[in-house]
């Protein structure tokens, strides 16, 4: 042990090759992707065709014959139009089956969609009757642009960027490495150190993910995730950037060597 | 409609006069509730309505008919989706073959540089999992978007209150 | 019980010790629809506007897939791969050498090691990072022996919750003890692809398991070798499906069922590293 021990330290220790750890620590999407234009135009007419070629729906299981349920749904229901003899039709002679034109996508008007937009008009007097509304997709430091704050940018990828007071550059945080840890454990304890304890995260793996070579450092980088908690460092700039602002706070060279690992 | 029953009623007395021609014929039908179909029970009745859900009896609808110029642009859009796909697909494998790229060119320099820490980081673990806190995105975001108030140890991190 | 022959299967209760006819084998199929002239409106493919079985597919987003390619497809490749990784060969059944006239048609040994033959090792590359092919949603209705509209009722089950049509399931064998009879319409099942995967999936990891009594993840001893996991789930856990939920009174016999989930990993520590990404844990426990 003491000998491999002795071994890594000469490694590290030697001026020829300096190895350091870095870390790409990641906040995961929390919403998802808004569709492009192309994709919603494309889902809507997918669905609009599948509405359309949709068996009808059986409503005489959902609602029993005969009971007020049964009553209420036929009561919301638009009319179909019947076929009569010696009547011209001008849009296509009704086609009828379990009171559902076949020729057209079926429309359905549910007793609960009635219940929720009068007592959202209203305000809402029981919790029972109350409407869901979502959460906004844009949070409040989104509008604020706090660089510093996780809860931004829901669908995208948020990656950690440092500035040390002695550097002009921004960059993922790196650590040199101390002796006998491995490449991750360092990483992890690396962030630990910096940004406080009160921080979870989760590391991918234990291969690092990419290497620069510079001079004679050599900086290999860990990916990680962060699940919840702060990361609040003392004397440190930091910044949670999209793969975006990643482009316009970072060099050029040090984008094009890192941007195929962002999302 | 009128017309019909009276049709109907016609129909039922001559028969009915025929197998008993004694009787005195009568103009008024009276046509009581249907008791012959009724003996299913109601399990059996059940899992008719339950077949009824799941079979496409009477419930398909009429069948799309384009005319030429329809599927013609039918066409164009599935042709315009397939290659938006095919475009987004070769971005993602570029992505992936540079990802692959580069944590080989990683190794591949630990392996020279370190031998004991390339050793360690190519120790697989198979047991890794992604953790639980790891969710699928949603369409819109929790009430509490993110736990700040983490503690060194806790261990369930997304309770909630 | 038929006897006639079967090519296309090899069921061993058929296999006699020597073959006297020669075997024909029908390598070339021939789709005689597609030889004729007429009916030129059946010859389309599925998904073809003009075939009479079209059904969209691309209706909404996908969110599960989209989480995959965004988050998990590229940690995988991460956490799987090995540099200077080489094929390891899975465990093959022993064949017999030829060198006896009596090795023809004797059934191959078992293989070293295993219960069942495994598949090879490749190393992970970004051409063949494990990912999900498909769901089925199986379940044995043992009531369906003696009360055959039970069956009935499961198959409405599978088809609620997945939506997705089910098939019927036959018993393929005889066992008199169980009151078996080869044929016998005894559950159902539903293969499940794209987005009502996804669906499932999502509902599964969201809604289902949580709510399910005493429930840590699925079971680390999971899994059949080959890189699908299964999960069972009871006529109560069944309950917490939303379909099933909202329509109580409908449900008076929930049926339990098995969850087969499907990926291309080629082993099982590979798929459960994929499925610990959507959200369904894995605990070290017994098997359940």
């Amino acid at each position: 042990m003491s000998a491999r021990r002795a071994l890594s330290t000469a490694a590290t220790a030697s001026p020829s090759n300096v190895i350091k750890t870095g870390l790409i620590i990641s906040r995961t999407p929390i919403v998802s992707k808004t569709p492009t234009k192309l994709e919603s135009i494309y889902y809507e007419y997918q669905s609009e065709l599948e509405k359309r070629l949709t068996w009808t729906f059986p409503h005489w299981y959902y609602f029993k014959k005969g009971t007020l349920a049964e009553k209420a749904y036929t009561k919301l229901q638009k009319k179909p139009i019947f076929k009569v003899p010696d009547v011209f039709y001008p849009r296509g002679v009704p086609d009828l089956k379990h009171g559902r034109e076949r020729s057209e996508k079926q429309v359905i008007v549910l007793p609960e969609d009635v219940v929720e937009t009068s007592s959202g008009e209203e305000g809402g007097e029981s919790a029972m009757l109350k409407k869901i509304v979502p959460n906004s997709r844009v949070t409040e430091a989104d509008q604020k642009k706090d660089m510093q704050s996780l809860e931004r940018a829901l669908e995208e990828h948020l990656y950690l960027l440092v500035k040390e007071n002695t550097k002009e550059n921004w960059e993922f945080p790196t650590f040199d490495m101390a002796n006998g840890s491995l490449l991750h454990n360092r990483a992890e304890a690396g962030l630990k150190e910096i940004g406080g304890p009160h921080i979870h995260t989760w590391t991918v793996s234990n291969t690092p993910c990419k290497v620069l070579q510079d001079g004679q450092t050599n900086t290999f980088y860990i990916k990680s995730h962060i699940l919840a908690g702060k990361f609040a460092p003392t004397d440190l700039e930091f910044a949670w950037v999209t793969k975006k602002e990643f482009k316009d706070k970072v060099s050029e060279t040090y984008y094009t060597q890192m941007s195929h690992l962002l999302n | 409609m009128l017309k019909s029953t009276v049709f109907a009623t016609a129909k039922n007395c001559t028969s009915s006069s025929a197998l008993f021609p004694a009787k005195p014929m009568s103009m008024t039908f009276v046509r009581y509730k249907r008791t012959k179909g009724k003996e299913l029970s109601s399990n059996v009745q059940k899992a008719i309505t339950q077949m009824s859900v799941l079979s496409a009896n009477r419930k398909q609808p009429k069948r799309l008919k384009l005319c030429p110029e329809d599927l013609i642009k039918h066409e164009t859009i599935q042709r315009c989706w397939a290659e938006y796909q095919r475009d987004l697909r070769t971005e993602r494998n570029q992505c992936l073959e540079a990802q692959y790229a580069s944590m080989d060119e990683a190794m591949s320099v630990l392996e020279q540089l370190s031998p004991e820490l390339y050793t360690a980081a190519n120790k697989k673990d198979m047991k890794h999992r992604f953790p639980k806190e790891f969710r699928i995105p949603t369409e819109y975001p929790p009430n509490k978007i993110w736990y700040y108030e983490y503690q060194e140890g806790d261990g369930n991190t997304h309770k909630k209150k | 019980m038929s006897l006639k022959r079967h090519f296309s299967t090899s069921s061993p209760a058929y296999k006699v010790g020597c073959s006297i006819v020669e075997p024909v084998h029908h390598l070339v199929k021939i789709d005689k629809r597609r030889l004729s002239p007429r009916f030129p409106e059946l010859k389309y493919e599925k998904n073809d506007i003009r075939s009479s079985g079209f059904k969209p597919t691309v209706t909404h987003q996908d969110r599960v897939q989209e989480h995959y390619y965004h988050t998990v497809q590229p940690d995988l490749l991460l956490m799987a791969y090995k540099h200077g990784a080489t094929t390891v060969k899975g465990a093959k059944a022993r064949r017999w050498d030829g060198s006896s006239p009596y090795h023809v048609n004797r059934k191959a040994g078992k293989p070293a090691g295993a219960y069942s033959e495994t598949a090879d090792q490749k190393p992970i590359t970004p051409k063949n990072i494990p990912q999900l092919s498909g769901l089925t949603v199986s379940s044995f209705v043992k009531e369906a022996k003696d009360n055959r509209l039970l069956q009935i009722s499961s198959m409405l089950q599978l088809q609620q919750i997945t939506g997705v049509k089910p098939k019927r399931v036959l018993a393929k064998t005889n066992v008199v003890s169980w009151k078996l009879k080869a044929g016998k319409v005894v559950g159902a099942k539903v293969h499940c692809k794209g987005r009502p995967a996804s669906q499932f999936l999502a509902t599964l990891s969201e809604i289902v398991l949580p709510r399910v009594r005493e429930y840590n993840g699925i079971y680390e001893s999971n899994g059949d070798k080959n890189g699908n996991i299964t999960i069972g789930m009871t006529p109560e856990d069944v309950e917490n499906f939303p379909e099933i939920e909202a329509n109580q009174d409908l449900w008076p016999h929930l049926f339990g069922m098995h969850v087969n989930i499907n990926t291309t990993a080629r082993n099982d520590d590979h798929a459960k590293m994929l499925i610990s990404g959507f959200g369904l844990p894995f605990t070290r426990g017994k098997k359940n």
